[in-house]
């Protein structure tokens, strides 16, 4: 007992929480200490979700670059680049538990388990991490339709999403190589993050969440002048192509998920009769 | 503009076709929009359908006057024609907004086919050219077009199309009389010629442009004529397989015009067309030939049955598959089990023997799949398949009008892939 690892924890003292500051680094490097310093793994965890626990011992993690990549790299070794891939989406979920899901696959992975390379997903883990990433990326690619640029006062192009998943970062290169020659800017209003390219570079910025448009009429008034008219054309659109004889709103609901609704122009009207508690829809 | 743009897409939405997909196009130097493969809805309508490109026509005007067409001459509706800048514009300020993947343009017939088809080359050539667009373009083929003007086309789009309409000749000249097969067959041919001679260029030298990537489509419209479910399928099997077709598109008649030579529908047969996305999606992906999903003797599709379970009420004789030995495309053909999920079944069973848990995990239908299956738990014995007994398993709740449009609940959206 009592031997200090240099990190702040007890060794040996049971199962531990390993607390982050919540980026994938940190994450990286937490897997890191606790192969290091073989701990029994209780949780890993972003600080902004731990709740301490009266009998838990709990490990700080302070995020390291190279610890990170190392672990990065024992993934490509022990696995595949596909599956570094799969855990960075797996972990950009932001999936309650996700962590220590990993963790545990991971765990495995280093070892050897059952040969293959981590891909046996008859492991219920394996299966959890290779859904969990499934779920991101086919959220990212949603997404890549559900991003409504409007134009600034200053003529670059602006954005505001809220996503489930992390995956803003996962976006910037379908836009980059789709708009390569104009500004734009997309905000992820729930993470406070803005994806930003200036017609060269993108690059990932934090921004305060509280000064970004909390739906669409608030993302219209930041616009410029004379945008409007291509909302007005927009639904217009949208209603024309609509067969009544067809109507399904059930389906629709299903494919276009009402918690997308927010920041598309098209839905706006329907999203907010859905706060006022009207009936959803017209 | 904003009554025109009304006018001219309400008239184009009874062309199914949304599919951005199928075509890869990097962004033009200095330009603007590229193409992705896998296509993109950016969209859903309140009646379910994706939204991915913008669908208009370019004018409403047509001297055709085909009895199941909204636009024929006969009918008193307002008409409008786009302007090649008003539609460049939209095309390009939508783009920009990322509201779509680019631009699908149809038209009427104005004057002469060759004069309407300029017109359409005329804004892809705007658009590709003047202002550097990289998204996809999507342009209609009109019937009795020259050969030349859909070669222009097929340089400037990524997908072009003749729409079929009416799945017998008979039954097209009846309700479209200014129509035969050959004024659609043709263009078809010259658009898969095109398709031909620009690959064989293209093995010569990269530089050649590419002669639409994305293939060419139909449409066929059910029950506004009498034609059978086999008849209809096997006029799609051929077309998949002598002009390669990227897709066929079903699309149930709405009554758009009150004509006695059509029948009088009240709602549009929206089961009858599910039915057939599912015996379509059968033959595309699951390896079915169109004489297993229906014959002369058996015309029409089961409403209250898919295809694929039919097919396997109908074979007892190849169940039980055993998931552990069984190759790909026959765990395919078990009910309850899609692409995404055989895939799955074939990976993992080198690493242990596949259990039902498993399956669940997988997002096998396993109420439906389980009386097919060899269950590893009860020691390799079968209970023998009585049709008669799984067939109320596996048959739709009778009230839901539309279904899943996939035999197996894959999530794959309709049109989006091509």
């Amino acid at each position: 007992m009592a031997e200090r690892s240099g990190i702040g924890v007890e060794i040996g003292a049971g199962p531990t929480v390993l607390v982050h500051e919540g980026g994938f680094e940190g994450f990286l490097t937490a897997v890191f200490e606790a192969e290091r310093l073989r701990l029994e793994v209780e949780r890993i965890e972003a600080a902004s979700r731990h709740v301490p626990g009266l009998l838990d011992t709990v490990m700080e993690i302070e995020p390291d670059a190279e610890k990170a990549r190392r672990v990065m790299t024992g993934i490509v070794k022990h696995g595949a680049k596909e599956i570094a891939g799969m855990v960075q989406a797996a972990f950009l979920s932001e999936d309650a538990g996700i962590e220590t899901v990993l963790w545990r696959y991971l765990h495995g992975l280093f070892r050897g388990k059952d040969g293959s390379r981590g891909r046996n997903l008859l492991d219920a883990d394996a299966h959890a991490v290779f859904q969990a990433a499934h779920r991101t990326r086919h959220e990212a690619h949603l997404f890549q339709g559900f991003v409504r640029f409007r134009r600034a006062p200053d003529g670059s192009m602006f954005a505001v999403i809220a996503p489930e998943h992390d995956i803003l970062a996962m976006l910037a290169p379908h836009f980059t190589a789709r708009f390569p020659n104009h500004a734009w800017m997309i905000a992820d209003s729930r993470r406070g993050q803005c994806l930003r390219y200036d017609g060269k570079d993108a690059q990932m910025l934090a921004c305060d969440p509280a000064h970004l448009p909390k739906d669409d009429a608030g993302a219209a008034a930041l616009a410029q002048e004379g945008d409007e008219r291509f909302d007005g054309l927009w639904r217009a659109y949208f209603e024309a192509v609509n067969i009544e004889a067809r109507r399904n709103p059930r389906l629709q609901a299903r494919l276009l998920p009402r918690k997308y609704w927010q920041y598309l122009p098209e839905r706006q009207r329907a999203y907010s009769a859905q706060g006022r508690g009207d009936p959803p829809d017209r | 503009m904003q009554a025109k743009l009304s006018i001219l897409s309400a008239a184009a939405k009874y062309d199914v076709s949304c599919s951005s997909s199928g075509s890869s196009r990097a962004t033009p130097e200095g330009g603007m929009g590229n193409a992705a493969a896998s296509g993109i809805c950016h969209s859903f309508t309140d009646d379910g359908r994706c939204v991915s490109l913008l669908k208009v026509l370019l004018s409403n005007v047509c001297i055709f006057d085909c009895a199941y067409c909204a636009n024929r001459r006969s009918n008193d509706i307002a008409r409008a024609t786009f302007k090649v800048t008003e539609l460049v514009e939209l095309t390009m300020e939508f783009y920009r907004r990322n509201l779509i993947e680019g631009l699908f343009l149809s038209s009427g017939v104005i004057g002469t086919a060759d004069y309407t088809m300029e017109a359409l080359v005329r804004v892809a050539r705007s658009l590709r050219t003047e202002h550097r667009f990289g998204g996809y373009i999507h342009l209609k083929a009109i019937p009795g077009a020259s050969p030349e003007l859909v070669r222009q086309a097929g340089l400037y789009a990524d997908r072009l199309s003749v729409n079929i309409e009416i799945p017998s000749e008979d039954s097209l000249k009846h309700l479209a009389p200014e129509k035969d097969f050959e004024s659609v067959f043709t263009p078809m041919r010259s658009i898969r010629q095109g398709i031909l001679e620009w690959g064989e260029e293209r093995k010569v030298s990269r530089q050649a442009p590419r002669f639409a990537p994305a293939g060419q489509t139909t449409q066929l419209i059910v029950g506004a004529s009498p034609e059978s479910d086999f008849q209809v399928l096997k006029l799609a099997s051929t077309l998949y397989k002598g002009p390669e077709l990227k897709r066929v598109y079903y699309s149930g008649y709405i009554p758009v015009n009150q004509d006695n030579r059509l029948p009088a529908l009240v709602t549009p047969p929206l089961r009858r067309e599910n039915r057939l996305y599912q015996a379509d999606w059968l033959m595309r992906f699951y390896g079915f030939g169109v004489d297993e999903i229906l014959d002369a003797q058996n015309p029409q599709l089961d409403p209250d049955l898919d295809p694929k379970a039919g097919w396997a009420l109908r074979h007892p004789e190849v169940f039980p598959v055993d998931l552990d030995r069984a190759p790909y495309e026959m765990i395919l053909r078990v009910p309850g089990i899609g692409v995404k999920s055989a895939k799955l079944i074939v990976q993992s069973r080198r690493f242990g023997q596949i259990r039902f848990e498993h399956l669940k995990r997988f997002g096998v239908a396993l109420k439906r799949a389980r009386p097919f299956l060899l269950d590893p738990s009860r020691h390799g014995r079968f209970q023998e398949l009585r049709p008669e007994r799984i067939r109320p398993l596996l048959m739709s709740k009778p009230e839901s009008t539309q279904l899943s449009l996939f035999p197996d609940g894959s999530p794959l959206l309709l049109g989006t892939h091509g």
